[in-house]
């Protein structure tokens, strides 16, 4: 098979949430000598392209974008190995998502998690109603790595606590080892950069652009 | 013109039939910490306490105005009962589901032939019970319940939405259990004299999963509860957060008498998506109810029912620490309105 049918394959495959299909077209892929970094950049980031434009225009919704998130990660690896020899990092990075402490909305954050799964990070769910403590200790754990901290906040007073989850973060000496976005309803631009955080989205598939681009700066 | 009772007001406004103004009811949780000190009764001892339920419960009715009686506070005792991993609450929190209790079809068998006397959601019956007897003649008596769908994500954990995209006969299975206990406890809400049923099913959105398997997994469900409470009288309200603009004619082919719905959806709108069912809603309970003013919340309440609403009331939950005044304030404009 010509490289380009095993990348639409893949890319297919991803797009169709076939999870065994993104294994098999992934190990076809290496087996035709492709490295990891093309068939990332040709088939997978391209096929959550499509799977993120999908969900915004609203043609696929939440359990298709869990399953393409799962073939993504199956994909992921099979790739291992070989990311490892080219020494490309671990994919788009660890993205530690939650819903602040005292807020037990979560409509936004399965959404945000999901896509983000969907682009490649591995989610570290904490869940909702989430103290800063457990906050700053998961970010202890991954020290070093690639990590994006993603929380959401659909009231006010649990807005508020996102401004302490920066200070602690800032107290902690951590500050400078995450990216930190946060999102929901109150949330304003202007809101972030007056607590210093690096990023904020409308929606989940925005959330997923805005996260890519702040990891690979 | 005739005054009706607060009770065949509520009735007669859920079934669209003429009344002589709007009822001024909360569709969704009433608790606060201002009627907790009024009542004496406190989260998270009122969660679990019938007596205090109960007190919490008609706090809003004597300390706010509301023209209607409704418990619980929370929607996890459902959860709670399977065996859930529940976060306990606080005086100003609701509890909240951390853990999961279903992985695949056997253990759904384990979890059946439970009693449905036994846990907090019973204490919600006995809560019903004392409502019933002091007021049952008087106000609408509330119950509600969290709906089969969020319950299933509840029990199995966010697995449920691939599930029921991969696992049909597994999905099929797991909702069909959590529907026929919702029916055995609305029965018994309604037994115990709730004449009202809020089902709140906040992971069933057509937002978050589609109309495909909204249809498939929500509306067969929610029409046998409701058919189910329909037999007994009981009215049946829907409560699903979130934008449900686009999901709106879906939810009502449940045959429920009306959909509340939150301040992210047009009021206006939603009545034209709907051909039957009464829609509510929609005040914000957070930038609005909570944190505005007793005058912003007229104001706020004005364009609401200028809008057109049939029933205002809050567009979700409401926020334990909105100030009382706020509330009366909303109750006021509700009660000085005509149709």
């Amino acid at each position: 098979m010509a490289n380009q049918e095993i990348i639409d394959k893949l890319k297919n495959a991803l797009v169709n949430q076939d999870i065994n299909g993104t294994v098999e077209a992934t190990k076809e892929a290496l087996a035709a000598g492709m490295t990891a970094n093309d068939i990332i950049n040709n088939a997978l980031a391209p096929g959550m392209k499509i799977i993120g434009d999908k969900f915004e225009v609203a043609e696929i919704y939440l359990p298709q974008i869990m399953m393409s998130a799962k073939a993504m990660n199956n994909a992921m690896e099979v790739l291992r190995p070989a990311m490892e020899k080219e020494k490309i990092g671990e994919g788009s990075g660890i993205a530690i998502t939650f819903v602040q402490e005292g807020d037990i909305h979560d409509i936004g954050h399965r959404l945000v998690s999901t896509m983000l799964g969907a682009n490649g990070f591995k989610i570290i769910d904490l869940g909702v109603d989430v103290s800063n403590e457990t906050i700053i200790e998961e970010v202890k754990k991954n020290k070093g790595k690639k990590v994006l901290l993603a929380g959401s906040a659909l009231m006010t007073t649990s807005m508020m606590s996102q401004k302490d989850t920066i200070v602690a973060l800032k107290e902690e000496g951590l500050r400078d080892s995450v990216k930190v976005m946060f999102g929901g309803a109150p949330v304003t631009k202007q809101w972030i950069t007056e607590i210093g955080a690096d990023g904020t989205a409308e929606n989940a598939a925005e959330a997923a652009r805005v996260a890519l681009d702040l990891t690979r700066k | 013109m005739v005054e009706y009772t607060p009770k065949e007001r509520l009735a007669r406004a859920l079934k669209g039939q003429p009344v002589d103004r709007m009822p001024a009811v909360s569709f969704t949780q009433t608790g606060t910490v201002e009627q907790m000190e009024a009542s004496g009764a406190f989260w998270p001892e009122a969660n679990e306490d019938a007596q205090k339920m109960a007190a919490l419960a008609e706090a809003g009715h004597t300390v706010v105005g509301f023209e209607a009686v409704r418990v619980p506070f929370d929607i996890t005792a459902e959860a709670e009962f399977f065996g859930c991993k529940i976060k306990a609450g606080t005086r100003e929190q609701q509890p909240s589901v951390v853990g999961h209790v279903i992985k695949e079809t056997a253990d759904i068998e384990k979890l059946s032939g439970y009693d449905i006397n036994k846990g907090r959601i019973s204490v919600v019956c006995d809560a019903i019970k004392i409502l019933a007897d002091k007021y049952g003649k008087e106000l609408p008596i509330m119950g509600s319940m969290i709906g089969p769908f969020s319950l299933a994500q509840h029990l199995n954990g966010d697995d449920w939405f691939m599930n029921i995209f991969t696992d049909e006969a597994f999905g099929q299975a797991l909702i069909d259990f959590t529907t026929d206990f919702n029916i055995a406890y609305a029965k018994k809400m309604a037994e115990n004299g709730a004449d009202t049923m809020v089902i709140i099913d906040p992971t069933a959105s057509a937002q978050l999963i589609g109309a495909q398997f909204y249809e498939k997994f929500v509306v067969p469900y929610h029409r046998r509860i409701v058919n189910a409470m329909k037999e007994l009288g009981v009215a049946t309200v829907l409560h699903i957060c979130g934008d449900t603009t686009q999901g709106l004619a879906l939810m009502e082919v449940c045959g429920v008498d009306a959909i509340s719905v939150d301040q992210s959806v047009n009021v206006a709108t939603a009545m034209d998506k709907v051909d039957r069912a009464i829609i509510i809603g929609n005040l914000d309970p957070v930038n609005v109810l909570w944190n505005k003013t007793p005058e912003v919340v007229r104001q706020k309440s004005k364009e609401v029912l200028d809008a057109g609403v049939p029933i205002l009331a809050p567009g979700c939950g409401i926020v334990s620490k909105t100030p009382t005044e706020n509330l009366r304030a909303m109750v006021e404009m509700i009660k000085e309105h005509r149709y």
